[in-house]
């Protein structure tokens, strides 16, 4: 596989690898997100004629998944390499192979598939259809082609890879448990971040104040839907990403019941899509 | 002359559930569309992977065949004036044919006489009519889910890339989805990515298996199943038999590498069907069994690409991933064990059911009431019925559980390991392990006895909740398996052979359920017709049941007409008629029927006086109705349906000589009254059994 790779050097890699494919190497968004995906640079942007062509690093937050750092491969908090590119090429799937071959994962050593998997955002109002990429058997990729952002059909397509960072850098390491991973020289993941795991478990399992968390929503959607009013899209949508963190809380300390988290998802969701329409209208992009 | 087509069209990779169905879907409609177009061939296959779907017809013709055809014109009226010449429609009809108005002749029909011509279609150049034909070949295929890709909006599974068409070494030309056909395919990803140019059609199958792509889906089917059985071997075992996962196997690849990986054996600690689902539903791995049955510690897992290069990375790494996936297997089900499922009731009331119809803690106490009624219901001794209450009041807990959460599909069979472990009864055990059977069409039902109540109630009881709520089924929309759930009770409940009142299963299970159906907000409930609903769809499940058996549908709803509750009778009633099918006996009954159920249907009661019974012939039949009614009744009972039937025709008889001698709508309304009421008493002993109009047409002509 060539020189050792550290946590840092699978990011870099990757991002001068599609900086070369015409990305725009962009930077996390500073809002709680449970997915990439969520960032406006993807959401708005997979909307309407533009082209756009991006790719970034976006940590993500599902408190639901957190394990207390007991867990070698499941956390509440991790990262995600994203990859946005509006229309896609044809030889799209080609050219992800060959940014794994970037990374030293050279694909006649190895087994790479594509394995059906349709993805689903119910509060973003959004869909897709593409696959899980396994490498040797382990998901490594989401590799997603949108069909629908905010509610609306969108054309042309956008495809947006999502890498597991610490998937991928496991397994070029060859450890075990991710809180092992190399972040740097003499520096480890868990150095890094399992502080944060265990108390953020324990923060969104036991601790959260429910009945907070529950007002917040309600006063954040209310924010976001007066200033929707305004005409002010893109902080609006910042007020439904916090609400959707809120939710993700609410979830994971279980206080919800299944029609409330029906409720919660549609009122998340009225926010996102009304964001997606008004953007649509200020940027003069026909209905679809 | 003649040669061969070959067609490829590659994609993105197409999911693997769709490829086996989208092989036959394109040989399927290219047949349909090369016969419309009259191209003829010797023969016509279709093979695929994920990446390609390959049409090839050998001793294709080079033209589409000529044909000629009669058309009719206007008729002779108006094709010629009163001085006999031809008309303007004339001209126009001739010229559409492109023939010469004394080309036609004209012919005498019903209705007037009319001027035919004869049109020639030449054939044309095999390549002009493929181009036509074959975008929509293609693009017209069966997708369930499509995908929508470019500026067009093209759909197709997944995004097409290229198109080789080629006739012999010529390129057809013709576009599909914005791609222009050519000779250019690829290889497969790892052991050929580089464009490869197809000298010919009949030079396509050994070029593309050089660049590693065996297209033929059977080869390899084969390559998966020997190499699957070979590396068993070598360790004393033999893959698990999986149709479906071989399917998917087959799906995934094009160019099957089969290996084997191990797994520690402290793994084999955890439940069987954790292990086989872990390897089966999330890896794609066949598990290796003993001769016995039990679980190996190893897989074989399919690679796509060459056995010779990179092998040990391959394995190496899917060993990796089911490490992680038995490492986190095994901590739910420490964590699982415990907690007592006894004490995850509570948990219960948090989880709610049918989307707020109440919670699953509720559903666990109609359960137990239901599954107590059926149960006794179905003879069951006291002690059963103890026991499958119990069964019940546990059989949701599980769903609460780690392991559960984690793969859905261990429902029931997990709660059954953990009762069996906590010390709970075997048979209690089994029940819960078996409440969701059966899975399939024909899947393996549950044991007899209280395994079997206990799956029928939970069944059941969600049936008559979703009734309750309005929520039906309507063309393939079945979101909640109800369906199933109604073929499950009716699968069981006929099999197993309980004598259970299907009206008395469903006023039981809608009662209960009418409070969940409030809790979702749905306050007003009719009974009667969500009952009424609810026996018509299980009623359906039936037709299904006993038609799959081979019995014609006619049969069926006669049988089902007779409003027999007690469901487990239909199958030997069922046999009983078809067993008289083309006998005189049968004609007998059908007469019997249709000569006394008319009249009989609308008698005012069944108090036949014996006073008013004044002709000879009505009071021998009275008299042939006393005396067969016991005995009739007692076959019935007894399951003796031949007999009951041989009874019935034997009624034919003095049923002929009452309605040919005696004057039923006499003028003497006392009299008539009563002729009636008789004729109602001998038609009800036909109506018991079957609704015999059903059967009329199968008889023909009486």
């Amino acid at each position: 596989m060539g020189r050792f790779l550290y946590f840092q050097d699978v990011i870099k890699r990757l991002e001068s690898f599609w900086s070369d494919h015409g990305c725009y190497v962009g930077q996390p968004y500073d809002i709680e997100k449970g997915a990439g995906t969520m960032n406006p640079l993807t959401f708005f942007r997979a909307l309407g004629p533009e082209s756009w062509n991006m790719a970034y690093v976006e940590p993500c937050r599902r408190p639901q998944d957190a394990r207390y750092g007991d867990n070698p491969n499941r956390m509440g908090y991790y990262f995600q390499f994203q990859v946005i590119q509006k229309p896609p090429p044809d030889n799209i799937m080609e050219i992800y192979i060959n940014s794994l071959e970037d990374l030293g994962i050279m694909r006649k050593e190895h087994d790479i598939r594509f394995v059906e998997d349709n993805w689903e955002s119910p509060t973003l109002g959004a869909s897709g259809l593409g696959w899980e990429v396994w490498l040797d058997g382990m998901e490594i990729t989401q590799f997603t082609y949108f069909q629908e952002m905010g509610g609306m059909e969108i054309c042309p397509i956008s495809v947006e890879l999502t890498y597991g960072l610490e998937r991928l850098t496991s397994y070029i390491q060859d450890v075990d448990n991710v809180w092992d991973i190399q972040m740097s020289p003499g520096l480890t993941y868990g150095e890094v971040f399992l502080q944060q795991e265990k108390e953020g478990s324990r923060y969104g399992f036991e601790l959260a104040d429910i009945d907070l968390l529950r007002e917040n929503f309600g006063q954040y959607e209310k924010e976001a839907k007066r200033i929707l009013k305004e005409g002010v899209i893109l902080p609006a949508y910042d007020y439904a990403l916090k609400c959707s963190h809120l939710f993700n809380l609410l979830d994971a300390r279980g206080a919800l019941s299944v029609s409330e988290r029906q409720n919660y998802i549609a009122r998340v969701r009225s926010v996102t899509r009304e964001c997606a329409r008004k953007y649509c209208e200020i940027r003069g992009f026909e209905k679809s | 002359m003649t040669d061969d087509l070959l067609l490829e069209i590659g994609s993105d990779e197409i999911p693997a559930r769709y490829l086996l169905s989208a092989i036959d879907d394109l040989r399927a409609r290219a047949e349909k569309a090369f016969d419309d177009a009259r191209l003829s061939c010797e023969e016509i296959v279709s093979y695929g992977t994920p990446r390609r779907l390959v049409l090839y017809a050998r001793g294709l013709s080079a033209f589409s065949s000529d044909v000629t055809v009669k058309v009719r014109g206007p008729s002779k009226k108006v094709a010629y004036d009163s001085a006999g010449m031809p008309t303007k429609a004339l001209m126009g009809f001739c010229r559409s044919l492109g023939i010469e108005p004394s080309d036609v002749s004209i012919e005498k029909e019903n209705n007037g006489e009319y001027v035919y011509g004869l049109k020639h279609d030449p054939g044309r150049p095999v390549n002009v009519v493929l181009g036509q034909i074959i975008p929509d070949v293609v693009l017209g295929m069966n997708c369930p889910y499509p995908l929508r890709w470019g500026n067009e909006n093209w759909k197709w599974f997944r995004p097409i890339r290229w198109v080789v068409c080629l006739y012999g070494k010529e390129i057809v030309p013709l576009v599909i989805a914005g791609i222009a056909s050519g000779r250019t395919s690829f290889g497969q990803r790892t052991l050929h990515p580089e464009a490869l140019d197809i000298s010919s059609a009949d030079s396509y199958f050994r070029l593309i298996a050089d660049a590693g792509v065996i297209v033929d889906q059977n080869i390899r089917r084969q390559i998966i199943a020997d190499g699957s059985k070979d590396l068993s071997r070598e360790i004393g075992g033999r893959p698990l038999e999986d149709e479906d996962l071989l399917d998917e196997v087959v799906s995934l690849c094009e160019h099957p590498s089969p290996f084997r990986g191990e797994f520690a054996s402290r793994y084999l600690e955890l439940p069987e069907e954790v292990l086989i689902t872990v390897m089966r539903h999330h890896q794609r791995y066949f598990p290796i069994l003993t001769s016995f049955g039990k679980v190996l510690p190893g897989f074989i897992g399919v690679r796509d690409g060459s056995p010779d290069t990179g092998m040990e990375n391959v394995k190496k790494g899917n060993e990796w991933v089911l490490r992680a996936r038995l490492e986190d297997a095994s901590f739910f089900y420490a964590q699982d064990v415990k907690v007592r499922l006894e004490d995850r009731l509570k948990d219960l009331s948090g989880v709610y059911f049918l989307g707020g119809a109440g919670t699953l803690y509720d559903k666990t106490m109609r359960l137990e009431e239901l599954s107590g009624y059926l149960a006794e219901k179905a003879g069951l001794c006291k002690k059963e019925i103890e026991m499958v209450r119990a069964a019940a009041r546990l059989s949701k807990c599980d769903l609460v559980t780690l392991m559960v959460r984690e793969l859905p599909e261990l429902e029931g069979i997990m709660g059954g390991h953990y009762a069996r472990v906590q010390g709970i009864d075997e048979e209690i055990s089994r029940a819960i392990s078996q409440q969701y059977l059966p899975k399939g069409a024909n899947g393996r039902l549950p044991d007899k006895g209280i395994s079997s109540v206990l799956s029928i109630s939970d069944k059941l009881d969600t049936l008559a909740v979703a009734f309750c709520l309005g929520v039906g089924v309507s063309g393939s929309q079945d979101p909640l398996g109800l369906r199933r759930a109604a073929s499950g009770v009716v699968n069981i409940i006929l099999s197993h052979g309980y004598d259970i009142s299907l009206d008395d299963a469903i006023r039981k299970s809608v009662f209960l359920a009418r409070d969940a159906a409030r809790k979702a907000g749905k306050t007003e409930v009719d009974e009667e017709v969500v009952c009424d609903r609810l026996k018509q769809f299980l009623l359906s499940r039936i037709e299904v049941y006993l038609s799959d058996k081979g019995y014609p549908i006619e049969i069926i709803k006669s049988v089902l007409g007779s409003g027999e509750p007690r469901i487990s009778r239909f199958p030997a009633m069922v046999e009983a008629v078809f067993s008289m099918l083309g006998s005189e006996e049968l004609t007998d009954i059908v007469t019997g029927w249709r000569r006394t159920s008319v009249l009989g249907s609308k008698a005012s009661g069944r108090d036949v006086s014996l006073e008013l019974l004044v002709e000879e012939p009505e009071k021998a039949l009275y008299a042939v109705v006393i005396e067969k009614k016991n005995d009739m009744e007692r076959y019935f009972e007894e399951g003796n349906y031949r007999l009951y039937l041989q009874e019935l025709s034997s009624l034919r008889a003095p049923i002929d000589n009452c309605l040919d001698n005696v004057l039923i709508m006499s003028e003497d309304e006392r009299l008539r009254e009563n002729r009636v009421k008789l004729l109602g008493v001998v038609s009800d002993m036909f109506t018991k059994f079957a609704d015999f109009s059903y059967i009329l047409p199968l008889l023909g002509k009486l």
